[in-house]
Parts: structure tokens; C-alpha cells; sequence
């Protein structure tokens, strides 16, 4: 009876409101939601005419770069934090309709979202209030690098030193954890997008062909790849011939990718680099013991745990499930503030 | 292939992975060097003690590398090796630290125990304000009701002297009584004028006791008995504490109430309407005028 009560009244949730990717953790029941953070507008009768919401998520994301005059596909995170406000809100709000619907009686959920490490106050503020206009009742933030840990099973609360690399669609963060807080975090604004615009440059300085954002990331997933491996492999790839205007079709290699990826690669490493000298010397034992542990999409990236093992010369390790991580943690992380965890979340 | 579902069913995945690196020709070394690990710690994996390594998210990581560098299939390898790693407590609450901040930070909310607290509370409340409302909407009917029949036989036991002495000034105080309960209840004042001219003619108690001028009698007659008297001339709150603590009355009176209450003394007295309403001791009248203030008379009568 009182379990049920509960679970009627409790309605909590986690939001990783990622750049590329929203999911969504409810307490009780787990991911509920991992759609695109894209929405499609519809702009009514003209300039100055009505907008309306035409759809959020996957769906939206089909419509991106590939719209009429009168919709606009808009992907209102960048960089790890909200470029558009207005729109984040809007996505917001669908969102946590679409998975906690409105029933009698129950209260507004209380919402944990994730925001960036290096953002600043009035983005996180942005964040926040986001979340209230989108129907929260108390927002919680939690810094990315402490919901991966989490996520990623680290042993976050003891004293020894554990090391963790998010690499997201906007922002590549890495942190240093040890005693339930966070003693090194920096994040740079290198992420998923930058590897696919990095491809999409690469080809028309290369190739004289221009692809879309969606052909970019379909390459980065099926032959992308960190670190020189035995097997090439190739895809063939259209898009649009620059000389000619015409759409053409040509083939591309891993080993291309490879060097597209190269500059938003190097950034990474040097960022954990940077993050291995500021880290104290007793936590840098711990973390030479145990290596660090890669969350994120950007994880996915094959052979990326190679690259950095061979740059840092530590053992890298993949989490299960990198993409979930974030918003894992973070679920964790809401159950534990009703037990007075509140050391985990960060103050605006 | 089968031969390493073989080895990893009978040994464990430490010797299955021990198994491929022999036949690879590789050696611990160059395996360690390649995964960025002490030999220590290569030792342990092959030897299935996954308790000498740094936790059970590290062992499963390091392994997942180890079979994918020597070009293994990891899924059944990671499946097996779930059931051998040692049991880890699981991350229960957060550190201390957190407990005590969470006094310190008014913004945390209350926890969860907290909440039901609240909850109940809430439930507390609402069934509390229910009877209360029960309770008043039954109040003015079923206890005068009970009350006015045994009154009005009491009248009719006490007043026939005063009337058979002097019905002239029975008449008078009841047209007094009249009078001053008629601001606020023409009804009243109604049927006790109705009945006056009946006991003008005639000088025999019946009006008295007869129950329909009841409303005049009740005017005339407290309810109840007890050394604190009240009569209500206007609407007024009225709460009244004996020295017990007991709550002799605590609610709304309707014009033209007159309620005698009993407790040990001292009362204490709080009436809302202070300037509408009479307030007798032992029958003597009590001047409210120098505890009134806003309307409002606070007292204590001893």
C-alpha cells in the first residue's frame, strides 16, 4: 500500500540533456526516454506568423537538413549548454510529458540534470530555469563528470582516486573523483559534433565535396576510428560535388577518417593530459593502478581507449553501456538525495 | 573457437585468455606493455583472482582489452566472468560529509522519512478539518435541540413565582430581553412580542410554559448550568478554558444565545464580540469594557 502510494506520488527524474542526445532515468523505472535533442518548427503564414512545435526527438532529427522553407530542424543545445532557450524549454517540457503524463493528485516531479563542468553560472542558471518553466518543482544540479562516475560503477565515495573522460556530443569532460567529490574537472568544448564537422571539412578540402551533418556522423560510426588499426576499411559516401553542383558518389577510408579526426582527437589527450599533471600525486597513483574509464558516446569511437593508452601510457577502460553513463549516474545519484547526498550536486 | 568455449567451461576466463596468448606466442610481458598493466596484474587476471584487482568495474574493463587484444570474442568471456567476480558492497550512501551538509543546506529539502512526515500530516489535517466541519454542521441542531426541551421544563419549574408575583415586571424584563436580542434576530423578537399581550390579559403563567414562545423562554433561561453565563446579543466567538484546560466552548454563538458554562475556575475568556455580548459570574454581571480592545474582550475570572 505505501510502495504504491509512492510510486504514485514519486515521479522524480534524471535529465542528461545532452547536445546530441536527451535521456531521461525515472526513479522505479529506469531510462525512459533517449531521443535527439533536435526540434522541428513550423513557422505559420509567413515571417511573422505563429510557431508551432512539429516534433521533438527522432522524429525531428529525420527532418534535420533535409526541411522546407516553412520548417526549421533546430538543435537547440550547443556545446554542452543551451544555445537556444526558448526551444530547450519547449523540448523540455515534451519530453517529461511524454514520459511522466499528468495524473490527478501528483505533485510535479523533482528533476536532477546534468550540466557541463566548465559551464557558467548563467548557463547552468539557464539550465535550471529551463527546467522549472518546463514543469519541475526542484532542480538539482549535477556536474557531468561526478553523474559519469556514478554511471560508470567507479568507487566514487572512497578515498582513492578514480579517473573519468565523458566524451558527449559538445564537450569532452574529465574528472578526477575521489571521496564522493570531484578534485579535478575541466571540460572542453570537443565532442561528437566536432569529429563530424572535422569529416565534413576534411572532405571538401580533400574531395571537393560538400556532405550533410547526417552523412558525417554515419561515417564517424561505421569507419571512423582513434588509432591505426590492421584492417582498412572503406564506404562509399555521396554528397555534392562543389566544382559541378552535381551529387556524386565517391569512397573514403578508415585511415582518412583517421586523419580528419586527428585535431579534435589531440585536444582530448591533451586535456587528459593536463588533467594527469594537476592530479595530486597520491590520486595519480590510483589512477596509474587502475587507468581511466571512457563514458560517452565519443567512447564509441573505435580504438579511441587505444589512442589515449598509448598517449598516457595507462590502461584505459571502456564503461558498459558508455552512452547511458550520464543519465545512469544521475538516477543514482536522485535516489541518494533523498538520503541526504547532497554533497554530489553543485550549487548553481 | 570451441576450443576456448572448452577452456573458458572448465577453467575460467583467465585460463582461456591464458590459453590464446600461449598460442599466439605471446608473452606476459610484451601482454602487459600492450595493455598498459603490471605483469602483477596480468598474473591475477590469468589466474582468475579478480579480488587482487582494483575493483570489479576495472576487472571487467581490463579483461574486456585482454580478449579483444588477443583477438578473442569478449561476450562470452565477460558472461562467464560476471559469476567469479568477488562480491562487491555496494556503494551505499554517500559520505559522511554529505549527512552533515545536508543539515547546513535548507535548500536540500527534507529526506524522504521527512516527506511522509509531512504527508501524514497533511492527511492528519484533512480528516481533522472534516470532523471539525461535521461536528459544527451538527452542533446548532442536535444539541439545543436535546438542551431547549429539558430548559423549557426548567423554566417551567423556576419561573412561576417571578411571573405569579409580578407579571408586569416579567413582562418588562421580557420585553428587555426582547429588545436586546432584536438587532440580530427579528424572528425572535417576533414571537416573543406575539405571545406579550396573552400574559398582559391574563396573569397566569401558561404562556410560560407553554412551548411555543420557547424561543423567549430560552432567552430568559440559560442553557445548561454553571457559574459563567453568557448571553449573546450578537454573533460572537466565544472560547472559554477552565483552569483544567478543558475547552468549555470554542466556537461561533448565534445572537441571541444564552449559554451558562461549568468548570473550576479561573476561566479564561476570549470573546470575539465583546460589546454585543453580556458576561455574568455567579449571576452578577461581569464589565467587560476595560478587557476589550478591537472588539475583542480577553479576561480571566476567578
Amino acid at each position: 500500500m505505501f510502495g504504491l502510494l509512492s510510486g504514485y506520488f514519486a515521479n522524480d527524474i534524471a535529465i542528461d540533456l545532452g547536445t546530441a542526445n536527451t535521456l531521461i532515468y525515472m526513479q522505479g523505472k529506469g531510462i525512459v526516454l533517449d531521443e535527439p535533442s533536435v526540434v522541428a518548427i513550423q513557422q505559420e503564414g509567413g515571417p511573422s506568423g505563429k510557431k508551432t512545435i512539429l516534433a521533438v526527438g527522432a522524429e525531428a532529427k529525420k527532418m534535420l537538413g533535409r526541411t522546407p522553407g516553412s520548417i526549421t530542424a533546430i538543435r537547440p543545445m550547443k556545446d554542452g549548454v543551451i544555445a537556444d532557450f526558448t526551444i530547450t524549454e519547449q523540448m523540455l517540457k515534451q519530453f517529461i510529458k511524454k514520459v511522466n503524463p499528468s495524473r490527478l493528485f501528483s505533485s510535479p516531479p523533482r528533476i536532477v540534470i546534468c550540466v557541463p563542468c566548465g559551464s557558467t553560472q548563467v548557463e547552468r542558471r539557464a539550465i535550471k530555469e529551463s527546467a522549472l518553466g518546463a514543469g519541475a518543482r526542484k532542480v538539482e544540479l549535477i556536474e557531468e563528470p561526478m553523474a559519469a562516475a556514478i554511471g560508470a560503477d567507479l568507487p566514487v565515495e572512497e578515498a582513492t582516486g578514480s579517473m573519468v573522460v565523458d566524451i558527449g556530443g559538445g564537450t569532452t569532460e574529465v574528472g578526477v573523483i575521489s571521496l564522493g567529490g570531484i578534485v579535478y574537472a575541466s571540460s572542453v568544448r570537443v565532442g561528437g559534433d566536432k569529429f563530424d564537422e572535422s569529416i565534413i571539412n576534411y572532405i571538401r578540402r580533400n574531395y571537393g565535396m560538400l556532405i550533410g551533418e547526417t552523412t558525417a556522423e554515419e561515417i564517424k560510426k561505421r569507419i571512423g576510428s582513434a588509432f591505426p588499426g590492421a584492417e582498412v576499411r572503406e564506404m562509399e559516401v555521396k554528397g555534392r560535388n562543389l566544382a559541378e553542383g552535381i551529387p556524386r558518389s565517391f569512397t573514403i577510408s578508415s585511415n582518412e577518417i583517421l586523419e580528419a579526426l586527428t585535431e579534435p582527437l589531440n585536444q582530448i589527450v591533451s586535456a587528459v593530459k593536463q588533467a594527469l599533471e594537476q592530479t595530486p600525486p597520491e590520486l595519480g597513483a590510483d589512477i596509474a593502478e587502475k587507468g581511466m574509464v571512457l563514458t560517452g558516446g565519443g567512447a564509441l569511437l573505435r580504438d579511441l581507449d587505444r589512442l589515449l593508452m598509448e598517449e598516457t601510457g595507462l590502461p584505459v577502460i571502456v564503461a558498459e553501456d558508455p552512452l547511458t553513463c550520464v543519465v545512469r549516474g544521475s538516477g543514482k545519484a536522485l535516489e541518494k538525495l533523498d538520503k541526504g547526498g547532497v554533497a554530489i550536486f553543485t550549487n548553481d | 573457437m570451441s576450443e576456448q568455449e572448452q577452456n573458458l567451461r572448465v577453467h575460467g576466463p583467465g585460463a582461456a585468455l591464458k590459453a590464446r596468448r600461449e598460442e599466439l606466442g605471446l608473452d606476459v610481458d610484451y601482454v602487459a606493455t600492450q595493455l598498459k598493466l603490471s605483469q602483477r596484474q596480468i598474473d591475477s587476471i590469468e589466474s582468475d583472482r579478480f579480488d587482487q584487482l582494483p575493483g570489479n568495474t576495472f576487472a571487467r574493463g581490463f579483461v574486456r582489452n585482454y580478449a579483444r587484444m588477443l583477438q578473442l570474442d569478449p561476450a562470452p568471456i565477460m558472461a562467464d566472468l560476471e559469476s567469479r567476480l568477488p562480491h562487491e558492497r555496494t556503494q551505499a550512501a554517500l559520505p559522511h560529509v554529505a549527512e552533515e551538509s545536508s543539515a547546513f543546506n535548507l535548500s536540500s529539502g527534507s529526506g524522504s522519512g521527512g516527506r511522509w512526515m509531512v504527508g501524514l500530516g497533511f492527511v492528519v489535517a484533512f480528516i481533522g478539518a472534516v470532523g471539525a466541519i461535521l461536528w459544527y454542521l451538527q452542533q446548532p441542531a442536535s444539541p439545543e435541540l436535546a438542551t431547549s426541551g429539558a430548559a423549557a421544563s426548567a423554566v417551567a419549574l423556576e419561573t412561576p413565582p417571578a411571573i405569579a408575583s409580578d407579571t408586569a415586571a416579567s413582562d418588562s424584563a421580557a420585553a428587555t430581553v426582547a429588545s436586546a436580542t432584536t438587532p440580530a434576530a427579528p424572528a425572535a423578537l417576533a414571537t416573543a412580542a406575539t405571545p406579550t399581550p396573552a400574559p398582559a390579559a391574563t396573569p397566569t403563567p401558561k404562556p410560560a410554559a407553554t412551548p411555543t414562545p420557547a424561543p423567549a423562554v430560552v432567552a430568559s433561561a440559560p442553557q445548561g448550568e454553571g457559574p459563567v453565563r453568557l448571553i449573546v446579543a450578537e454573533d460572537s466567538w466565544v472560547q472559554i478554558t477552565d483552569a483544567n484546560g478543558t475547552r468549555l466552548v470554542g466556537n461561533l454563538l448565534k445572537s441571541g444565545t444564552d449559554r451558562s458554562f461549568a468548570g473550576t475556575g479561573p476561566y479564561r475568556i476570549k470573546i470575539g464580540n465583546a460589546p454585543g455580548t453580556k458576561l455574568y459570574l455567579h449571576g452578577q454581571e461581569v464589565d467587560l469594557a476595560p478587557y476589550i480592545k478591537n472588539n475583542v474582550a480577553t479576561l480571566e475570572l476567578k
